[in-house]
């Protein structure tokens, strides 16, 4: 065969990406929808709302669905914070759960760090996380270096939002399985929107009524 | 041929500090040793007759061995090893060599409270059992025996009802006829590599060099024996002459130089000194057999499994091993009471279930808050030191009640509340005269 002909014949197609894989799930169909598909991976997000608003129980989704598919989930708060049995009632599968859990600022900021850089878990939660803007650029390098997802849970109000985090919405409930979700901030153009997000939705998950007798634990 | 132990009871609290230490070193005299901790090493020493040239001969060099190293040990050889060690308890300073076949007259003239030490010879009596033993030779005494030999002489068909199994148990050795085994003795197995500055330095970035070259050291001294390592110690010597000893304990065992020289950065950098540094010592002990893994070209588990290991040690040096775990829930009925922390292991693969959806709160309030209920016609309003709660929708009591077994009883009717910023809060009313009245307990976030 001619080479030069065979050379001409061939075809080169170019990669065709992914969408999906540069996005991690949130667990929730409707939340996923608005965001194109999920979280993105490398991005850092922020999450707002008073105690009680729900914030948490939409960051626990996205680790329910992920520590489902068997991959690990850290969280790093200063001391004890979360709930495990408030954790097990999202689904979240405690076993794949690092919890990281130092007594100063300092040292949480720096295993935020180190945990999102290690590219070993596609998500991180922090709490109690108070980030200058030169340290929210390391932290969302060290997300872009790992592929993580680092949602930083922080009180409501009108504090300043540093520039590298990706993306931020205010959580507010409006019953107690849906949420009202206001984007102040995100780079997918849904800056000022806002939306109603199901909690458990296609899922048997509703609040259920408690028992007047003995309460059991999920094992 | 005959099992013949030699027992040596080590004099001065300096060798007795060091006592597994020795027992390594003796490990070159026979490969049967043991150690009753604080101060007795048994060694089995027949099988090595044909090495040394016979029983009188190992004693010999066992002593010059250990004049050598400035100790004067008491010894004893017998038949098996409780006759042997007592007798090396009881030595008055020469060695004590039991001919085959007399045990039982050795053992004769000793006083009664060497059952103590035959009741186990193989480590001190914990305090129940150490008061079981001298109230048997206190009874002993009160029958007027004086010597084991007095005791050994008792028929043993009596001594059952009257002191049960550990009478029968004792009696069996005191006539020098319960041939124990040596319990082998593991060696204490440290990797130590250390190196000096000269001049002394007081920079970091010199310390890290050297470390990284010990590091490589270790790394291929571990390789060579398969082993990993659970424990780094790093001793540093400053001009002033103080050490400073630094334990890390690793959460996952570690062999390579890249994880173990991260490691070693991260506590470094916590550290500071008062003067420049003159040594750096790396020890790394408590070994673990690691073959490590065979990378597969298309999993990626065991390269994980290796990085995973490098970041959790890594955590645990920068912010301490309490701080880095995992969680599991506990049957328990007081909420707070309801989980425990537990090591982290990623590899596990755990059944994913989870059980049926509970009402629990994500976040818990601990220790609860106490809330003030106001009085209003219209409203139900919770205060608490805080924030004020105003109170639109309660579901529940969901009744958590129990635990009176352990003191820690408790009987609390829970409520769902949600509160007119649509904030939901987990509070419960308190049932217990002594701590009656609302708490605030948790927020569903």
């Amino acid at each position: 065969m001619n080479p030069l002909v065979y050379r001409t014949n061939v075809r080169y197609t170019p990669l065709v990406e992914n969408a999906t894989s540069s996005l991690l799930p949130t667990g929730l169909p409707t939340l996923d929808r608005c965001l194109g598909g999920g979280w993105r991976k490398g991005g850092l997000m922020q999450l707002r709302g008073t105690n009680g608003s729900g914030k948490t129980t939409l960051a626990l989704r996205t680790a329910a669905e992920t520590t489902q598919q068997r991959e690990r989930v850290a969280l790093v708060s200063r001391g004890r914070y979360f709930y495990p049995p408030g954790l097990t009632a999202q689904r979240v599968v405690l076993s794949y759960l690092l919890w990281v859990t130092p007594q100063d600022s300092a040292r949480l900021f720096w295993a935020a760090v180190e945990v999102s850089r290690s590219g070993l878990f596609p998500l991180v939660i922090a709490h109690h996380l108070h980030v200058t803007e030169k340290e929210a650029r390391r932290l969302q390098l060290a997300a872009e270096t790992g592929g993580s997802v680092v949602i930083v849970l922080a009180p409501a109000g009108n504090h300043a939002l540093p520039w590298p985090f990706y993306f931020c919405g205010v959580v507010e409930r409006q019953v107690h399985d849906r949420l009202r979700l206001q984007v102040i901030r995100s780079r997918t153009m849904l800056t000022q929107q806002t939306f109603e997000v199901p909690l458990y939705e296609n899922e048997n998950l509703s609040s259920p009524t408690p028992d007047t007798g003995r309460a059991r634990f999920a094992s | 041929m005959k099992t013949r132990i030699l027992a040596l009871r080590l004099p001065t609290p300096a060798a007795r500090d060091s006592l597994r230490e020795f027992a390594t070193l003796l490990l070159s005299f026979s490969s049967h040793v043991g150690v009753r901790p604080p101060d007795t090493i048994y060694i089995e020493i027949s099988q090595s007759f044909r090495l040394f040239g016979g029983e009188g001969k190992i004693v010999e060099r066992l002593r010059q061995f250990l004049a050598a190293r400035g100790i004067v040990a008491d010894i004893a050889v017998a038949d098996d090893l409780a006759t042997a060690g007592v007798l090396a308890h009881l030595a008055d300073g020469s060695p004590r060599i039991v001919p085959s076949g007399e045990n039982e007259v050795a053992l004769r003239p000793l006083p009664l409270h060497a059952l103590t030490f035959l009741a186990d010879p193989f480590s001190p009596l914990p305090p129940p059992e150490s008061h079981a033993v001298s109230q048997l030779i206190q009874t002993l005494h009160r029958l007027g025996l004086k010597t084991v030999g007095d005791f050994a002489k008792l028929p043993a068909s009596t001594l059952s009802p009257r002191f049960g199994i550990r009478g029968v148990l004792l009696h069996r050795r005191a006539r020098g006829d319960s041939f124990l085994p040596i319990h082998p003795f593991e060696p204490v197995e440290t990797y130590r590599e250390s190196f000096s500055f000269e001049p002394p330095i007081g920079q970091l970035e010199p310390v890290l060099f050297a470390a990284k070259t010990l590091f490589a050291r270790l790394e291929n001294r571990l390789q060579k024996k398969w082993n990993a390592v659970s424990e780094m110690t790093l001793f540093f010597e400053t001009e002033e002459g103080k050490e400073t000893e630094v334990k890390i304990p690793l959460l996952r065992p570690l062999r390579k130089e890249k994880p173990l020289f991260s490691v070693f950065r991260e506590k470094s950098a916590t550290l500071s000194f008062s003067a420049p540094l003159l040594s750096l010592v790396i020890e790394l002990s408590l070994p673990v057999r690691d073959r490590g893994g065979q990378f597969h070209l298309f999993d990626s588990r065991v390269q994980q499994g290796e990085q995973l290991d490098e970041l959790l040690n890594r955590l645990v040096a920068g912010i301490g091993p309490t701080f880095i775990s995992a969680a599991a829930l506990r049957e328990r009925y007081r909420p707070e009471a309801a989980w425990e922390k537990i090591p982290f292991e990623p590899f596990a693969s755990p059944p994913l279930s989870v059980g049926p959806p509970i009402d629990r709160p994500t976040i818990l309030v601990s220790p609860p808050e106490p809330l003030t209920k106001i009085p209003h016609a219209k409203k139900t309003i919770f205060r608490s030191p805080r924030a004020e709660y105003d109170v639109v929708s309660l579901k529940g009591p969901e009744r958590l009640a129990g635990e009176w077994w352990d003191g820690r009883s408790h009987a609390r009717d829970y409520f769902r509340a949600e509160t007119r910023q649509g904030e939901q809060l987990w509070i419960f009313k308190s049932l217990k005269a002594r701590t009656p009245g609302y708490f605030l307990h948790g927020y569903f976030d």
